[in-house]
């Protein structure tokens, strides 16, 4: 019983953590390459900035969170969000803007997205140093210890507050994207001029609106997803390094240009990533008795060793594109 | 009778080639007009400038008396001009019907706060809409298809989306460009009827690029006639027709390269 206790906080908790991490990173750089047809490299570190705006404001105003009842770097999420989404806007004013309006090539807008990538990693070492970070430095983290009334678990589910609140933002934040791309008008304009932008101009769609639009909400969900993942664990200034393969691998696997396909695509990056590098030998302990002799299960038995975690998104890319080669919800725009 | 628009002394370069030679047309309300030329003649950019895609380097354009001169195209759709395209344009992931009802603004459904909070307050409006769309369907002849995804159409069902697309709103004009190309005839000559019944009913008016004479000749009230970037003529299109000038351009002369004859 405790091994499936073991494999539920190892596997369940973890990949549905990590998952819903890379989901909010691929919802927003698939929405970028769907309208604007390039893949911003500079994605992630709009995660880590959010993470860093958290940060700062943690510092100057460390006792907010007690006075709602939550974690202080959690009440400043919003103020991450409408950070980094002012932020990306002007970004893309500043380096994107001016090469669309000499309509170049989609490649050139990626190149000069990892030079945004570049600048922003410098200028957060410049600022914040290279050390890594505690959100949790001066509050205690809430942990929650579920027993289960079962005779032969001695163990307890286990999930902190910062993990429940990450679930609970990304399923709120999902439901008020389904809910903005199927019924608003500046929803169905960001559809449509993925679809053809040519046809959404002259059916009166402001393109320019659409476009700051999907670099707010990218740049929102990229803040969400930063400060969310470093509440959980700890901010380190190469976190975009970390998220930015597995935040691809998820949006080309769910079809690019799809957000409901960079969520799937997220979760099975995140859960696939959490059962690979598991180690199996805990969960084949309780067989030991009906397993021949001569067979010794080793201590240690994962297919991925932790250091290799980043191969786990190729792996998964590569049998997913292999098998549907326009991802699982068959992504139309490339 | 006012001109409902109106194109004044327009020039436009690209790079060093002059497209249009400072041209000048009027439309005048509730008729059919047409444009003609040859191929290259400057006529599709004459749309793209009238549109808003392209900002003339001289001249202005007038939409009801107001100067709509370099406004982008998304501002000339709300000032009720639509257009169509020569290459047939379409949301190729969404259904038939889904992309009538893309055009129309001012959806109340479109709002976020009623989109999250209050389900019910848009669906008699989302209805009327949904209604109108199939009526449009049924008056284009693509009712058959109407759950199809409109990427899927055929080239010519494509062209006749175009044409339904423009009937969601109430244009004050709308922009024409080869209807006809890719059609076949008996289609082409269901469309001419159509768009004749919307002039004279609804007194819908319209600008048409076209090369079908027998097409133009049956609709249009009023015909310019543009070769080589430069506005030759203008008149009904039995005049327009017999011209000397339009003949030559289409059949032979203008500038024939002189080849020696062989002696």
């Amino acid at each position: 019983m405790n091994e499936l206790i073991f494999f539920i906080n190892k596997v369940i908790i973890s990949g549905t953590i990590i998952g819903c991490i890379y989901a909010l990173g691929a919802v927003g750089a698939t929405l970028v390459f769907g309208i604007l047809r390039f893949a911003n490299f500079a994605h992630a570190d709009m995660m880590t900035v959010g993470a860093f705006v958290a940060l700062v404001f943690v510092s100057w105003f460390p006792g907010a969170g007690s006075v709602v009842g939550l974690p202080t770097g959690f009440v400043m999420l919003p103020v991450a969000m409408v950070f980094v989404a002012i932020m990306s806007v002007a970004l893309d004013r500043m380096f994107y803007r001016p090469l669309r309006e000499r309509n170049v090539k989609p490649i050139l807008l990626l190149v000069a997205s990892i030079g945004v990538m570049l600048m922003i990693q410098g200028l957060v070492r410049l600022f914040a140093g290279t050390a890594p970070r505690h959100f949790f430095s001066a509050e205690k983290k809430d942990i929650f210890r579920i027993e289960l009334p079962f005779e032969l678990s001695t163990r307890d589910i286990v999930i902190t507050e910062p993990q429940i609140l990450l679930i609970i933002t990304t399923i709120v934040c999902i439901f008020c994207l389904h809910r903005f791309l199927t019924g608003t008008r500046l929803g169905k304009a960001m559809r449509a001029m993925s679809d053809n932008p040519d046809l959404a101009l002259i059916t009166g769609i402001n393109t320019d609106r659409v476009v700051s639009a999907t670099w707010m909400i990218a740049g929102t969900l990229a803040a969400a997803g930063g400060v969310l993942l470093s509440l959980d664990v700890i901010l380190k200034p190469d976190l975009s390094f970390n998220l930015l393969l597995p935040i691809f691998a998820a949006a080309i696997v769910g079809g690019v240009g799809r957000p409901y396909g960079a969520i799937a695509g997220g979760l099975l990056v995140g859960f696939t990533e959490s059962l690979a590098i598991f180690n199996w030998s805990i969960l084949l302990r309780p067989l030991a008795p009906y397993i021949p002799d001569w067979v010794e299960i080793p201590s240690k038995l994962a297919f991925v060793p932790t250091e290799y975690k980043i191969v786990v998104p190729f792996v998964i890319l590569i049998v997913v594109l292999i098998w549907r080669p326009t991802g699982i919800f068959r992504g139309q725009v490339l | 009778m006012t001109n409902i628009l109106e194109v004044d002394n327009v020039t436009k370069y690209f790079g060093a080639f002059r497209a249009i030679n400072s041209c000048s047309l009027q439309v005048t309300a509730g008729t059919i007009s047409g444009l003609i030329g040859p191929n290259g003649a400057g006529k599709s950019t004459m749309f793209n400038i009238v549109a808003g895609v392209h900002l003339p380097d001289s001249g202005t354009v007038t939409l009801n008396s107001t100067d709509v001169t370099g406004l982008p195209a998304h501002r000339m759709f709300h000032y009720g001009l639509l257009r169509t395209f020569q290459i047939p344009h379409e949301f190729s992931n969404v259904r038939v019907i889904n992309n009538l009802l893309m055009v129309p603004p001012n959806q109340s459904g479109e709002n976020l706060v009623t989109a999250l909070f209050r389900p019910s307050a848009f669906k008699p409006q989302e209805e009327n809409m949904r209604q109108k769309a199939l009526e449009i369907l049924e008056f284009i002849g693509l009712s058959h298809v109407k759950y199809e995804l409109a990427g899927n159409l055929s080239g010519g069902q494509k062209k006749l989306l175009e044409l339904g697309r423009t009937l969601m709103v109430d244009p004050k004009i709308v922009l024409l460009d080869e209807l006809g190309a890719g059609v076949n005839r008996t289609l082409l000559s269901t469309l001419a009827d159509n768009i004749k019944k919307l002039n004279e009913e609804l007194k819908m008016t319209f600008f048409i690029i076209e090369h079908n004479m027998e097409f133009i000749s049956r609709l249009c009230h009023d015909v310019s006639v543009m070769v080589e970037g430069e506005m030759v003529t203008n008149g009904s299109p039995e005049q327009v027709l017999n011209d000397p000038q339009v003949v030559e351009a289409y059949f032979g002369g203008g500038k024939r390269v002189q080849t020696s004859q062989p002696g």
